[in-house]
């Protein structure tokens, strides 16, 4: 029976197998170097003794000057008179044309029209009939973004072939989601397509999921300088939906491709208010089945699993809970709904962004906990007390089943947190602001032993003692 | 330990006129440089001008002091220079083909080389080299910098180009390419054989 290779034993194969550049490699690389000083402090030096030499001659000049005055001076006062008016006129010359273009110009802006400035700089070619494309116009939702807007918006294909791009003021299609299954190369090609000759464009990647449906994520920066979206797109046969977060508002958004407008503001920059406004949600929520809190966690199949690890580094998308006034609630897919109801967590720039009010669960990152090479999802949540002190812990599945592999472990701070995981495997957990919160760094180690999963916790102090064990 | 971001950048922004700089830098950078070079052109002559090249352009653009994340920045140089090279010589990476791999495999192995015990000692020496040919060229760049060169997955998405689930997928895709590889090869993780 062959047992399987580590995550960590193949790393040091590589390593152990990386070469080195040649001694003559590293002589040349080296000697030409120092050519490159050398030859720049040539240049350094030249240009001094250039700039000394034209210091010299320009002395001598105005000596040779000075004595030409001196002995013309008693000549002829004219002469002098007549060689300053030569020196005035380039400068009378000049100001003379740059009088008249000021006229020319000013008359020509009276007998112009006023000018529109253009309010519309898309930058993406749109495919029409003409250049081959027409078809491409009939089946997808586009997918627009505007810089000065600091929005990022779906149209649908009627309203984009009707009109085009340019009368709803976006730059330019940076993605599209197909309302039928297509792959990722299909999806890159069309969007090279769409993006035509944009300098820095927006880089998608399609992911397809166990429910026959296809996930488009990607970035969107328009310069360097504009702000940077993070899209995930959720489409399939079902209208689809799209959140996004803009950096800028510090704002996650929901949208249905279908209902072009936004059906409100998730979060607001608080993090504290919800918005209520959602009549297409409440429609969709109806045609779910939803289970209860004592119902297990994460009630995914395989395949969901798997989209989970795709996009596991950078944005955990979670299908988890939507709260209302009573309690916590898990909506639980329902093969064949109409619309699958979905909540988002996001992890941004590794802080978990909740969608949904469920305050319970703070957010996720992926720990190689069993130390097989694959990551586990590991999910982080905080309760409170009667106190309002926070109590931080841990659950993750292992082996398929929903596994509490920690409690508690911090009390006391209820802040903003960062979840990040190192290559050793550990799941480091450490605030957000390192100087005036408490900085953790817990390796979480699973042991098997009577068939229970020993957790152990430890720190860079050793092992917590707080820790705790937990049952599978 | 891989050389830190901070004293890397204070070495870019030195180098216009410090050769003492230049020679930390490169002696530092060399070899990681160098392994992601020769994984990406697959050839030691290139690999090695690459490197040689990242670091002449290094100089003679200057704009290394403008990088905020300077080992991200050097690496991301000699990845293009790499690619530029492989795209002149022939567009093709010697290993660079799973189904010539497999092709090699099969001729050493048999058909059927699932079978352990037809292993090659050769063959099996380099084992990492040729589990490393039997990724896509892609996967390959993507090992390279998250092993070698020890890049975060943010920072290999900026040097290659690629979104950030992108590079994370083809990693973890290329991982477990590795570990079936190994277990098809019958090596356990002990280094043994089986």
């Amino acid at each position: 029976m062959s047992s399987k290779m580590t995550e960590r034993e193949i790393k040091e194969k590589i390593l152990a197998a990386s070469q080195t550049m040649s001694p003559e490699a590293d002589a040349r690389v080296l000697s030409a170097a120092r050519q490159f000083y050398a030859e720049k402090a040539d240049h350094e030096s030249a240009k001094t003794v250039v700039s000394g030499a034209e210091a010299a001659v320009s002395q001598q000049e105005s000596r040779a000057e000075e004595t030409e005055t001196k002995q013309t001076e008693t000549m002829c006062r004219k002469s002098e008179l007549r060689r300053k008016v030569r020196s005035y006129v380039p400068a009378i010359l000049a100001a003379v044309v740059a009088l008249a273009c000021i006229a020319i110009g000013a008359t020509g802006a009276l007998r112009k029209k006023p000018q529109t400035p253009d309010p519309t700089p898309v930058s993406t070619p749109i495919p029409t009939g003409d250049e081959g494309h027409p078809a491409k116009w009939e089946k997808g939702v586009y997918i627009a973004a505007d810089a000065e807007k600091s929005d990022i918006r779906l149209i649908p294909t009627p309203v984009v072939a009707a009109e085009g791009l340019q009368t709803e003021g976006y730059r330019g299609v940076v993605g599209i989601i197909y309302p039928r299954g297509i792959t990722e190369q299909e999806a890159a090609d069309y969007i090279e397509l769409l993006r035509g000759g944009r300098d820095d464009p927006a880089s998608f990647t399609c992911y397809e999921s166990g429910w026959n449906r296809y996930l488009l994520t990607g970035m969107v920066n328009d310069s360097p300088d504009s702000p940077r979206y993070l899209i995930e797109l959720y489409a399939g046969k079902t209208p689809g939906w799209v959140v996004y977060y803009t950096e800028k508002y510090d704002e996650l958004r929901l949208e249905s491709p279908t209902a072009i407008e936004s059906l409100g503001i998730i979060r607001d920059p608080n993090r504290r208010s919800l918005q209520r406004n959602w009549p297409d949600w409440t429609t969709a929520a109806s045609s779910v089945k939803w289970g209860g809190p004592d119902e297990s966690f994460l009630p995914f199949d395989v395949s969901a699993g798997e989209m989970y690890k795709t996009v596991g580094a950078k944005l955990f998308i979670d299908l988890a809970a939507i709260a209302d006034e009573t309690g916590y609630w898990y909506p639980e897919y329902k093969e064949g709904a109409q619309v699958t109801q979905l909540v988002w967590f996001i992890v941004w720039k590794n802080r978990a962004i909740q969608v949904s009010p469920f305050e319970n669960t703070l957010g996720a990152a992926w720990c190689d906990l069993t130390g097989d090479g694959e990551p586990e999802l590991v999910t982080i949540g905080r309760a409170f007390d009667e106190q309002h002190s926070v109590y931080l812990y841990a659950y993750s599945e292992v082996n398929g089943r929903a596994c509490e592999v920690a409690e508690t472990l911090y009390t006391g701070y209820s802040g903003d947190w960062v979840f990040a995981t190192g290559d050793d495997g550990a799941l480091h957990i450490v605030s957000a602001n390192r100087e005036t919160m408490p900085v953790f760094d817990v390796r979480v180690e699973l042991a098997e032993q009577n068939g229970k999963t020993e957790v152990t916790l430890r720190d860079a102090r050793g092992i917590l003692p707080t820790s705790a064990s937990g049952n599978q | 330990m891989p050389a830190e971001v901070s004293w890397i950048n204070q070495m870019l922004q030195r180098l216009s006129s410090d050769p003492d700089a230049f020679t930390n830098l490169y002696n530092e950078m060399k070899k990681p440089m160098y392994a992601v070079a020769y994984r990406i052109t697959g050839n030691r002559e290139d690999a090695e001008d690459s490197v040689q090249d990242a670091f002449l352009n290094l100089l003679r653009g200057g704009r290394g002091s403008y990088a905020r994340n300077g080992r991200a920045y050097l690496f991301q140089i000699v990845h293009n220079e790499a690619l530029r090279r492989l795209r002149k010589r022939s567009g093709e990476i010697v290993c660079g083909d799973p189904a010539e791999f497999t092709a090699g495999a099969e001729r050493i192995f048999g058909a059927d080389s699932a079978a352990g015990d037809a292993r090659d000692a050769e063959f099996a020496g380099s084992d990492i080299e040729s589990a490393l040919c039997a990724l896509s060229d892609e996967e390959r760049r993507i090992v390279s910098l998250r092993v070698e060169a020890e890049l975060g997955y943010a920072e290999i998405a900026k040097v290659t180009g690629k979104s950030l689930p992108t590079v994370f997928r083809r990693y973890r895709a290329a991982i477990r390419k590795m570990q079936q590889f190994f277990g098809r090869n019958g090596e356990n993780p002990s280094g043994g054989k089986e």
